[in-house]
């Protein structure tokens, strides 16, 4: 057999710490041949990262790899770095997870490109900028020229990938290194993505390094298992995927969701409280926030409103978990905050428990946050570092309780400690010193120590590895069962959605577009945009199989300052008509009493 | 600047063995500073030299303006305990170096600390606040600014009258300002945290966010700033006191002293060399202290 193109043998890489030496890669083996898509799969501090970090020479300061690296045969773990510049970029590219911090922020985007094109061959401006061009094209960028002038942050997130991936391919590698090329992406955008590196497989070997097996499974014909720094088991993907021996392995493949099969979860039973007539705990009607905004007209700039929700209405029952998902600006998180009082709306109304909460006071509104918790995304931005976790744990109480005594107050935040699976010993720890997953914890003890009615969790589990997510699902779930809390549960990533929501709304552009019960959403979906969402998902299909219908959505977002006239949707839809350019549909309610926005659903 | 997060200090209520939670950022601040060598070594220096600048003045048997006469200017001698020497007077300086570390200590402190509280106050409110009145309290901090301080300085010491306590307040007053950006600009960033947004939505009223999520997030760059602000205001009263608005003779500050002193630098080099070593090493020590104390507030610093 011929000489594979990468090969790594027994590759060890230690870091010298404050704390001693850490041992993050220990003793990885494998090789890549030409024309090879490998996997490498594992969670985050599995080594994954790292390993590919060693073959590259990017290793930290204060790393010390040791092992065996050959490229087309070619020694390169610790070599020169005039060697490895030879090697690097021009024969082996690597495309980074975070495509903001990646690109250089003041340059525009075609003078990067360009710069790698003038540094590796010497190409003069006028063929580099043809060959740059090109380069955007091969990537299905829309509008190159155009986008060939603008710096970073004027591109969308799936944009700059896309500008990444343009430039790692833009010497022609024989080998494309990609780590999470996707994790900061949309759904939507991930499928776009993905889709295009399944294209790309032809021109190139790819090695992914992922944390999602759903991500592999329609793209890798090999996949690697990292844990702890170890490779755990290796195979043809779809070898692994039917019969995977380890169960590290096994574990992460029973995370995924599986197209075929319905929800995790029973339907949820209708609650007593749940007949219509009686009051909802929280109800939301035609609520808008819009943020004023600068916008260069000619030489006028005038302030144009952003409307990050625009005209949303709907009502939570007691003990009831709602999920809101959609991409990302959509209007989300806007809404929970709106929802939580901590941004002000521009109109509509916000009814809790039967009082408008936009009449009251600051002073009476903190009142009512007793009834009202909420949980972040970001685990660690969103404890405060100069606090202890006992003392964050503890404010609420202090708070809302402040006649509390110490010891019961103590006693209390013990029992919170417990019952999100946290040690009596971490209360005197900062946050900085957790992990991701207990981090969350702390925020869920905080948010659930004063027994609120509702919660209000804005992406709690999309920072988290997938074991850590389930665990944190699990507790989110036992903990509202077990105290009778409504949940609002918004993230973009439909999997969870489906097993911990009972109702889901779906936003596009500060609209709800579609809502509807957990099983009618994900069995029959009626509005296009939940349609495509849900074909988006990567789910355990194998790449050998014939695919599945997916709808892969052109495009972005349109610009939340500048809606479509009509359906919001209608500049992605891919049964748009002309009416839905004249009128803007109403949510109106179907046979199986889904509500929906779309002339034709 | 935060009240001790006492909940942890609250400890072991549960019963059972002390665990190691009875930490609140302050008390870990304090076993985290001891643990900074050169800040702890620094406050020793400081604290003999304040010592010595509260006892020379009291107890010294040659007084501040006692003059010598058969020792006009003489270099460093032990005779009549004149280690420090005398100066064109025949004035002991080692009595004159450290009445003048007590002023100059003094005005270097409080004059900071007067500027901190302002500064800090004035600037998280604005950031927080945001908005228009937010904005109009920066604009105004910019007029201010753009007011030569000293300038400003001197108006408000021929407008009240030249009395110790007023220089201070005077300097303290114009040297808020920078304060306040610095915590008006960490302010803003800061409150976009969702730890701040966590805190709000617990029902926290604004001056219990301000106090224990603003402004200990903030403090690092104010402590960083601080230290250099002590011996600039140090430095600020000697040019008052050369313009006969800071301390009046026969008394004496380090300052006054190093400008006497560089006027005989050629005939009487230690009448310079020795209050600027000392202006030197506390201005290290401050230095040092303040590196001790932003590492020991901020609990991420656990490496020494
Ligand atoms: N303070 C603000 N000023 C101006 N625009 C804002 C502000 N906050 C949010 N926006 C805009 O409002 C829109 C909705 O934002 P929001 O954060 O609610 O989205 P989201 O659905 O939560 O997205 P994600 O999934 O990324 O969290 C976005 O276009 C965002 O840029
Ligand atoms: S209304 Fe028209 S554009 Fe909007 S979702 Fe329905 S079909 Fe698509
Ligand atoms: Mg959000």
């Amino acid at each position: 057999m011929s000489e594979p193109l990468l090969s790594c043998r027994d590759l060890h890489v230690r870091f010298k710490t404050h704390e001693g030496e850490v041992h993050a890669v220990k003793g990885v083996d494998f090789e890549v041949r030409a024309g090879d898509c490998l996997g490498i799969v594992g969670e985050s501090g599995s080594g994954k990262t790292q390993t590919t970090m060693a073959l590259m020479g990017l290793l930290a300061g204060n790393a010390a790899a040791s092992g065996n690296v050959r490229f087309r045969g070619e020694e390169i773990l610790n070599a020169p770095a005039a060697r490895l510049n030879r090697i690097r970029g021009r024969r082996m590219s690597m495309v980074f997870q975070d495509p903001m911090a990646s690109l250089t922020p003041f340059m525009r985007v075609g003078a990067q490109l360009c710069e790698v094109l003038r540094q590796h061959f010497g190409m003069s401006r006028p063929a580099a900028k043809a060959r740059a061009l090109e380069g955007l094209e091969i990537v299905q960028i829309p509008e190159p020229r155009q986008r060939y002038d603008m710096y970073p942050h004027q591109l969308s997130g799936g944009q700059r990938q896309r500008v990444m991936i343009a430039q790692a391919l833009l010497c022609e590698p024989d080998l494309l290194i990609a780590d999470e090329p996707t994790t900061a992406l949309d759904l939507t955008i991930q499928a776009q993505i993905l889709d295009f590196l399944r294209s790309l497989k032809k021109r190139t070997t790819i090695v992914i390094i992922t944390h999602d097996l759903g991500v592999v499974a329609g793209l890798c014909d090999k996949v690697l298992v990292m844990q702890n720094g170890g490779v755990v088991e290796r195979g043809a993907t779809e070898a692994i995927f039917n019969a995977s021996k380890h169960p590290y392995t096994q574990s992460l493949l029973a995370a995924l969701p599986r197209p075929a099969r319905s929800a995790g979860r029973p339907p949820a039973a209708p609650r007593a409280g749940m007949a219509a007539g009686n009051r909802a705990l929280l109800r939301v009607d035609g609520l808008k926030v819009h943020f004023p905004t600068r916008a260069q007209h000619g030489l006028r700039s005038r302030t144009v409103p952003l409307k990050a929700v625009d005209g949303v209405s709907f009502r939570i029952e007691p003990g009831e978990t709602v999920g809101i998902v959609g991409e990302s600006g959509c209007g989300k998180s806007t809404l929970s905050r709106a929802v939580l009082q901590l941004i002000g709306a521009t109109g509509g109304r916000i009814v809790w428990q039967g009082e408008d909460l936009s009449g009251l006071s600051r002073k009476a509104m903190n009142e009512r946050r007793r009834h009202l918790g909420v949980v972040f995304q970001d685990p660690l931005s969103s404890l405060n570092p100069r606090m202890t976790i006992g003392s964050i744990i503890a404010e609420p109480l202090r708070r809302f309780y402040p006649e509390m005594g110490r010891k019961e107050r103590d006693a209390a935040v013990l029992k919170a400690l417990r019952d999100v699976g946290l040690d009596r010993e971490h209360r005197g720890r900062y946050p900085h010193e957790f992990s991701g997953g207990q981090c969350q914890r702390a925020s869920i003890a905080r948010a659930m120590i004063v027994k609120p009615k509702l919660l209000v969790c804005d992406e709690p589990v999309s920072s988290l590895d997938v074991s850590t997510r389930r665990q944190i699902i699990r507790l989110l779930q036992e903990l509202g069962g077990r105290h009778e809390v409504a949940i609002i549960f918004i993230s973009h990533d439909l999997s969870v959605v489906r097993v911990v929501c009972d109702r889901v709304l779906v936003m596009y552009l500060g609209r709800i577009v579609e809502a509807a019960d957990r099983n009618t959403l994900f069995d029959s979906p009626a509005h296009p945009y939940t349609q495509a969402l849900i074909s988006a998902i990567p789910a355990l299909e194998l790449a050998s199989r014939p695919p599945r219908q997916r709808i892969v959505l052109r495009g972005d977002p349109p610009s939340p300052t500048a809606p479509p006239s009509g359906c919001v949707f209608r500049t992605r839809c891919p049964v748009a008509t002309d009416l839905c350019g004249e009128q803007a549909p109403p949510l109106r309610k179907l046979g199986n009493g889904a509500r929906v926005a779309c002339h034709h659903a | 600047m935060t009240p001790p997060s006492a909940a942890s200090g609250e400890t072991a209520a549960g019963g059972g063995a002390p665990d190691p939670q009875g930490r609140s950022l302050w008390q870990d601040a304090i076993t985290r500073f001891r643990g900074h060598r050169a800040a702890m070594a620094s406050t020793w220096v400081l604290g003999a030299i304040a010592l010595l600048a509260i006892l020379v003045p009291e107890f010294w048997p040659n007084s501040l303006d006692d003059v010598n006469w058969d020792y006009l200017e003489s270099p460093p001698t032990t005779d009549n305990l004149l280690w420090f020497g005398t100066d064109v007077n025949g004035r002991d300086m080692f009595s004159r170096t450290f009445h003048g570390a007590r002023i100059s200590l003094a005005i270097g402190v409080l004059t900071t600390l007067v500027a901190l509280i302002i500064g800090v106050a004035y600037g998280a409110i604005a950031g927080y606040r945001g908005g228009l009145p937010g904005d109009l309290m920066m604009r105004l901090v910019d007029v201010l600014y753009s007011l030569p301080a000293l300038f400003f300085v001197i108006i408000l010491v021929t407008v009240f009258g030249n009395s110790f306590l007023l220089i201070f307040l005077c300097i303290g007053a114009v040297e808020w300002l920078t304060l306040a950006r610095i915590v008006r600009g960490q302010t803003l960033s800061i409150k976009e945290k969702e730890y701040v947004q966590s805190a709000r939505a617990a029902g926290l009223s604004t001056p219990a966010i301000l106090l224990k999520y603003i402004v200990p997030n903030a403090i690092g760059p104010v402590i960083a700033y601080v230290t250099l602000l002590i011996p600039i205001n140090i430095i600020v009263e000697s040019y008052l006191s050369f313009l006969g608005l800071g301390v009046q003779e026969p008394y004496t500050s380090w300052g006054r002293l190093i400008s006497q002193g560089a006027d005989e630098i050629g005939n009487a080099p230690w009448l310079l060399i020795i209050p600027a070593s000392f202006l030197a090493v506390t201005l290290f020590c401050f230095n040092f202290i303040g590196d001790g104390l932003r590492d020991a507030l901020d609990p991420k610093d656990r490496s020494r």
